[in-house]
């Protein structure tokens, strides 16, 4: 895995942020985990980020938020040409198949549910980032 | 048949019944009418023609007796009378004395017929006895008198011809007594009667001999005299028959019972005319069948003609009417509460007429409206309640999904204590059912927010598929179960929610299986006329009678969860399934020995179908 790999989790959540940001830390400590709580700081933070050419390579998103929502703020990225070609991968407790459809529609590339158990979180984890930066090829 | 129950088919036909049998019903009592009038007519004509005959028999009587007072005012009748009277005795007889003076009277007897004044005149004396006559015969007149010759009365005739003599008198001269002739209706002549009157006397008394005075009353004379439409028959005792211009109509039972009849020749009346001398002259009238039936035929067809040119008229605009102001008004109401059950509630717009039905339109726009607000608030509260669900099920797992997860994290952590490690187990625990609660609500909340796809569905491929589940196999082979499925029939329903419905079928009976059986679950069909009938049996655990609706209840449980895992959803997410599809589970049967339920599915293909 190459230290440029960066991750942003767009969570409200403090309590899962932190579950999140443990688990990074325990299976890959070469990602570069990103936090914003926000969907609305979350685009504030990739404009910055893509004003300096360091854009994240994955984004994790949760739908459930203040204001502005999981799947507005997918729309809004996937409405920007550079941001959507970064894969953005919905991680939430809804276990809803109109929020997977939708989710789906507005461009998400992955849905997962949050598991109950921190083995089951971590073993999620594991093979998502296992997945997006070691077997698949990404968008440069 | 539907048509023949429509109202589109049954006001009309009542309308045409009715006013049909209404016309037909006028023009019977119209014909029925008709026939009382021309009774009425009949009867008022003979009436007419009583009244006339009387007039016509009363004015030849006070002829008679004006031309009887002034013929016996002559001197040498009453001289012949008186001279006769005296010396009437057929010994004491002298013709050479008595009969100038007879054969005088009998000619000035002769000179009255001959004018006219009557048709036949006999001379009595004191006796009764006729002394001379003088009468209108068919081509003649003639006159005699009777004289005697050795004691033997002989009648002599002064004025008789070769022809044959109308009146034929007998050698007796007895019978023609005038009371002979009064009694015995003697006056008939060739079915012609005479009217008769007679004179006792100048004073009244019978001092001196009787002067019979006759007319004949001719056919001609009631011809001219009644009505045109109405014939006289005039009654001859010794024909023993109604007489009218040779014509004979013999007296019948009924003619002589009754006064008035009617049979296929038409109105007959009889009637007893009285006369001075006599007792009487009776008379059939006949008012002929022809006349009053053509007048009854030209009637009844002008009738039968108005019935037909009113029913042109009154049945298409009776039709007509009903079409517009009841059968159309009906077809616009019905079509718009056909609208409006199918989700269209916009008002109907149709005008209808000012009366019931435009009421009961009013009505029914107003059930509209009532319907579309209720509608509005019940999607108000649909809405309100399926955010609520939303909130319930994502809002409420993620904290309980937290707790577990930090639960879990004390449970991990070296410096907990015993008994803070009792507490965290038991953190998790209620999470962890609490997570399962809300989970179990949101799929629930899904189920029924999602209408069934309906169509024919293979049962058994179902089940199959069902069974194939990589999960459902490994859970089977975990208790090591036995299924049995029957074939099974192909149903209307969602294969997708069927699917659900026999993963959580199969589950329950694994779940709730017997310590002490191997579970075995055994599914079958019948079939009846209206449904579909799906049998699953299993060994397991069985319930109490008094428990089989609560199983259905959701989260309802009849077991503590320390025993059987689970959350008491299975079984009310498969009522559901099924009551989408107009279907239900039941218990069929359930004890000791393990469970069955039943699948009722509707052989009806007309549901609500999210398709």
């Amino acid at each position: 895995m190459s230290q440029a790999n960066s991750v942003l989790l767009v969570e409200d959540d403090q309590a899962d942020a932190y579950i999140t940001q443990k688990v990074f830390r325990d299976i890959a400590e070469d990602i570069a985990l990103s936090h914003t709580e926000t969907g609305e700081s979350a685009l504030e933070w990739l404009a910055t980020r893509q004003k300096e050419g360091t854009l994240p390579d994955l984004i994790l998103l949760d739908l459930n938020m203040p204001r502005m929502d999981g799947f507005t703020f997918l729309e809004q990225a996937k409405g920007q040409e550079r941001l959507r070609s970064i894969p953005v991968v919905v991680l939430t407790t809804s276990a809803s198949q109109g929020d997977v459809d939708r989710a789906y529609a507005l461009g998400a590339a992955g849905y997962v549910v949050k598991p109950s158990s921190i083995d089951d979180f971590t073993h999620y984890m594991q093979r998502l980032v296992g997945y997006w930066f070691s077997l698949v090829k990404r968008p440069d | 048949m539907i048509w023949l129950n429509s109202l589109a088919f049954k006001l009309p036909a009542f309308v045409l019944v009715t006013v049909g049998a209404s016309l037909l019903l006028s023009a019977y009592l119209i014909d029925h009418r008709l026939i009382s009038y021309h009774r009425q007519t009949a009867s008022d004509l003979i009436d007419e023609s009583v009244k006339r005959i009387k007039d016509v028999l009363w004015q030849a009587e006070t002829e008679l007796f004006d031309e009887g007072q002034w013929l016996l005012q002559l001197e040498s009748l009453q001289a012949t009378l008186a001279l006769v009277n005296n010396f009437q005795r057929a010994e004491d007889y002298q013709p050479f004395v008595f009969n100038p003076e007879k054969q005088i009277a009998a000619e000035q007897l002769l000179n009255t017929v001959q004018n006219g004044t009557a048709s036949a005149i006999f001379l009595f004396d004191r006796n009764n006895e006729l002394i001379s006559y003088a009468q209108q015969g068919a081509h003649h007149f003639e006159s005699g008198f009777l004289s005697y010759e050795n004691a033997q009365p002989k009648l002599v005739i002064n004025s008789a011809t070769s022809d044959t003599p109308s009146l034929r008198y007998p050698q007796d001269i007895t019978p023609w007594h005038p009371k002979n002739v009064v009694n015995e209706r003697y006056y008939f002549v060739d079915g012609t009667p005479f009217l008769v009157k007679s004179y006792r006397n100048f004073e009244g008394t019978n001092a001196i001999g009787t002067l019979v005075l006759a007319r004949k009353l001719t056919h001609e004379m009631l011809h001219t005299t009644l009505p045109s439409n109405v014939k006289a028959y005039l009654y001859h005792p010794k024909q023993q028959a109604f007489m009218a211009e040779g014509e004979a109509k013999p007296v019948t039972q009924k003619d002589a019972s009754t006064r008035w009849q009617h049979d296929n020749d038409g109105f007959w009346r009889r009637i007893t005319v009285g006369s001075t001398y006599t007792d009487g002259l009776t008379f059939m009238l006949h008012y002929p069948s022809e006349h009053y039936r053509v007048e009854q035929q030209a009637t009844r067809q002008g009738v039968l003609f108005a019935v037909l040119i009113t029913a042109l008229f009154v049945l298409p605009i009776s039709f007509w009417l009903v079409r517009r102001f009841m059968v159309a008004p009906l077809n616009q109401l019905m079509h718009g509460v056909n609208r409006i059950s199918y989700g269209d509630k916009r008002p109907m717009t149709d005008t209808f007429p000012n009366n019931e039905l435009g009421q009961l339109a009013d009505a029914v726009n107003a059930m509209s409206e009532q319907l579309k607000r209720r509608e509005t608030r019940l999607k108000r509260y649909a809405h309100e309640m399926e955010r609520l669900g939303y909130v319930m099920t994502h809002h409420f797992q993620e904290p309980s999904r937290r707790l577990m997860l930090f639960s879990q994290q004390l449970q991990a952590s070296d410096t907990c204590q015993h008994e803070d490690r009792q507490a965290a187990d038991f953190i998790h625990q209620q999470s962890t059912r609490l997570s399962a609660l809300v989970d179990g609500a949101r799929r629930y909340l899904e189920l029924s927010r999602t209408l069934p796809r309906i169509e024919p569905v293979n049962l058994n491929k179902v089940i199959d598929k069902v069974l194939a589940e990589p999960a459902m196999h490994e859970r089977i082979n975990r208790v090591n179960a036995n299924i049995y499925v029957a074939t099974l029939p192909r149903v209307q329903a969602d294969a997708s929610h069927l699917g659900t419905l026999f993963t959580l079928l199969v589950d329950n009976a694994l779940c709730y299986r017997h310590p002490e059986r191997v579970p075995f679950v055994e599914i079958w069909a019948a079939e009846d006329t209206e449904r579909n009938r799906v049998y699953i049996k299993d060994n397991g655990v069985g319930m109490a009678p008094e428990h089989h609706q609560q199983a259905f209840s959701l989260f309802g449980r009849l077991v503590t969860s320390d025993h059987y895992p689970g959350i008491g959803l299975g079984l009310s997410m498969a009522r559901q399934i099924m009551r989408q599809v107009d279907g239900d589970i039941t218990v069929d049967a359930s004890g000791p020995a393990g469970t069955v339920f039943l699948l009722l599915f509707s052989k009806d293909t007309n549901h609500e179908s999210g398709k």
